[in-house]
């Protein structure tokens, strides 16, 4: 056998069983996927905002977080990076209407979300800590359905599910495609202690255990999925609660889109290469998720150089093809050449396709995204098709930025 | 809760070894399937080749040319069909490689073919041209596939205009059987592609097919 149907057919079986897992754990589980602990305990509870340039969007965060129905919220803590808008200006209003809001500033610009992150953790004196980006917006019940989850000792985190505020363009639909499909899948992973993001729309920490592992890494541009990766290898458990939902902006521009998507893609890398050494230890941090982070880039740069490989021989053999049939004054495409006899890989193809969108489809209804499945099966077909493949490219960017050492958040 | 999940990573490996195992299964039955559409074709040709070949050696007692003429030139088109057949199926086989047998069979067949064309053609007088393509068969670079590629083009042409009055007989010219490398160092091949016209024309670059029809005249 050639080597490409080989490796085709490697990407193949990894994609039946990536499906299979999934599919497996969702059935075995499907009837407690949205369970809420019952709250048996009050605790208290400061949620740290950090913001930079987000003079349009503050004001509704804070807002979002004061319609909280969760009674033990005592502070919320929204802390400028020294932004060059009105949001401290906008912060300081809110913090005067009520108590509950307090404003910071740091002493100079942070560079990162990080580090306002902990510069308003040092303020934070409750039993729990939570976070929210400045630009997102937990729905009145979403902290009160986590807190719950806390009567595990053991549980040093749980989150909620991300879906998108801003869905009225193209583009913006495909996020939210991709983000209700990201949290039902996260969700899956948290059945086998897998989950290996704590993301900044909302989260809330054990403040015991936030201390004890140590901040905020402020030189990863993601420092959610590096802490996260802490808390998997001091032995912490993270919960996920998708009935708790928080919506979020998303980039509206593929410029915008592109840029934070390196920026998660660059401190991916950071973070593997800082844990690379716990391949096969430390718990299903060294089982699971640096083995998958790790296959997942070398199966997209794979992906992309064949890629790419395929489009540089096809485009050199039109070229040869085009020559040698003007030299013989001969038709380059002839009806015979049109009749494509499929392969066995087509075959398997199609049937994988059908498997992403039949998976997709059920992951809209279950995250209750029924909106985003009716409205256009278009939108979802590009979403697997295009929207997907886009990935390996920003990753060969990324790469090439990790490896030349310039990287940085882009907010100094 | 774990740690009786977990299992799903197992579960979830047999499944796929198990779906991935029967679909490499009908695989290999689809593609058998084609292999088995090109043996079918091949015996069938085979026997037609016999057929042929036994009428004439009757031609030695001057019986039945022109019946002998015409069932080689309609055997010649019906192994050209196949030839193309066979190349689209070769091309679509991905994981199994039973059709390179076939494909060596057929050039073996092709080259019987040949053989017996120069026979009738010399005993009886015939007026159609030989037209025998080697092609290179094993690993060709892009600039040979694009040369081969154009060459049946114009081969295909080429027999649409000329139609009986040619027989056209593709042959692997880099296929280690003895049959087939007598064949190319008789006819002193040395570059694959070539064409060659009644055993004396070598063609190896690319020309019109209005230049081969001049050829033919």
């Amino acid at each position: 056998m050639q080597l490409l149907p080989f490796i085709y057919l490697g990407y193949m079986f990894i994609s039946i069983y990536m499906s299979l897992f999934f599919i497996l754990i969702y059935w075995r589980n499907r009837n407690e996927l949205f369970d809420i602990p019952k709250l048996e305990k009050i605790y208290s509870l400061s949620i740290v905002v950090p913001c930079y340039n987000e003079e349009k969007e503050i004001g509704r965060t804070i807002k979002a977080l004061l319609a909280s129905d969760y009674q033990g919220l005592e502070k919320i803590y929204v802390v400028d990076d020294c932004s060059k808008d009105n949001s401290y200006k906008v912060i300081q209003e809110y913090a005067r209407s009520n108590s509950k809001v307090i404003a910071l500033q740091t002493p100079k610009n942070t560079g990162c979300a990080a580090g306002a992150k902990n510069y308003g953790a040092g303020f934070v004196e409750t039993e729990l800590i939570g976070f929210t980006d400045s630009d997102s917006f937990p729905e009145s019940t979403a902290i009160s359905r986590i807190v719950g989850f806390f009567k595990d000792e053991k549980v040093a985190a749980v989150l909620g599910s991300n879906l998108v505020k801003n869905k009225n363009t193209f583009f913006e639909k495909l996020q939210a495609i991709e983000y209700a499909i990201i949290s039902w899948t996260r969700k899956l992973l948290n059945y086998v202690d897998c989950i290996y993001v704590t993301p900044g729309p909302l989260t809330i920490y054990r403040k015991s255990i936030f201390d004890k592992v140590g901040k905020f890494d402020q030189k990863n541009l993601t420092e959610d999925i590096e802490f996260t990766w802490r808390l998997a290898y001091h032995g912490y458990k993270r919960e996920m609660c998708p009935a708790a939902v928080t919506y979020t902006v998303v980039p509206s521009s593929l410029k915008q889109w592109f840029k934070q998507r390196q920026r998660w893609n660059i401190g991916g890398l950071q973070t593997i290469k800082k844990y690379k050494a716990f391949v096969l230890r430390k718990g299903m941090l060294g089982k699971f998720i640096i083995p998958y982070f790790v296959i997942s880039l070398f199966l997209g740069l794979l992906g992309l150089s064949i890629f790419i490989y395929l489009i540089i021989k096809n485009f050199i053999s039109t070229i040869l093809l085009t020559k040698y049939s003007l030299i013989a004054s001969t038709s380059i495409i002839t009806l015979e050449s049109l009749n494509i006899t499929p392969t066995v890989l087509n075959f398997f193809g199609i049937a994988l396709f059908f498997l992403g969108l039949v998976f997709t489809i059920y992951g809209l209804g279950i995250m209750k995204q029924k909106d985003l499945r009716k409205q256009n099966i278009f939108n979802i077909l590009i979403y697997l098709v295009v929207y997907l493949t886009i990935y390996p490219f920003i990753m060969i960017t990324s790469l090439y930025s990790f490896i030349r050492g310039k990287h940085s958040w882009g907010t100094k | 809760m774990f740690k009786s999940q977990k299992y799903v990573f197992l579960n979830a490996l047999i499944l796929a070894v198990f779906i991935f195992g029967v679909g490499i299964a009908l695989g290999y039955w689809f593609e058998g399937l084609r292999v088995a559409k090109i043996n079918n074709l091949y015996t069938q040709a085979e026997l037609n080749l016999l057929d042929i070949k036994i009428l004439s050696d009757y031609t030695n007692y001057n019986i039945s040319c022109e019946n002998a003429i015409q069932n080689n030139i309609d055997f010649g088109n019906k192994v050209y069909e196949e030839a193309k057949i066979l190349e689209d199926y070769e091309n679509a086989e991905r994981i199994s490689e039973s059709i390179k047998i076939q494909h060596y069979k057929y050039d073996l067949l092709r080259t019987l073919f040949f053989i017996n064309s120069l026979k009738i053609k010399k005993q009886c007088n015939a007026g159609y041209h030989n037209i025998v393509y080697f092609y290179k068969y094993e690993s060709p670079d892009l600039d040979t596939k694009a040369k081969q590629k154009v060459f049946s083009n114009i081969l295909l042409e080429l027999k649409r205009n000329q139609s009986n009055r040619i027989m056209l007989i593709p042959i692997a010219g880099d296929i280690s059987f003895s049959s087939v490398k007598l064949l190319t160092q008789t006819y002193n091949i040395t570059q694959l592609p070539t064409i060659m016209i009644d055993e004396k024309i070598k063609i190896t670059d690319i020309e019109s097919v209005q230049e081969i029809e001049s050829l033919l005249r």
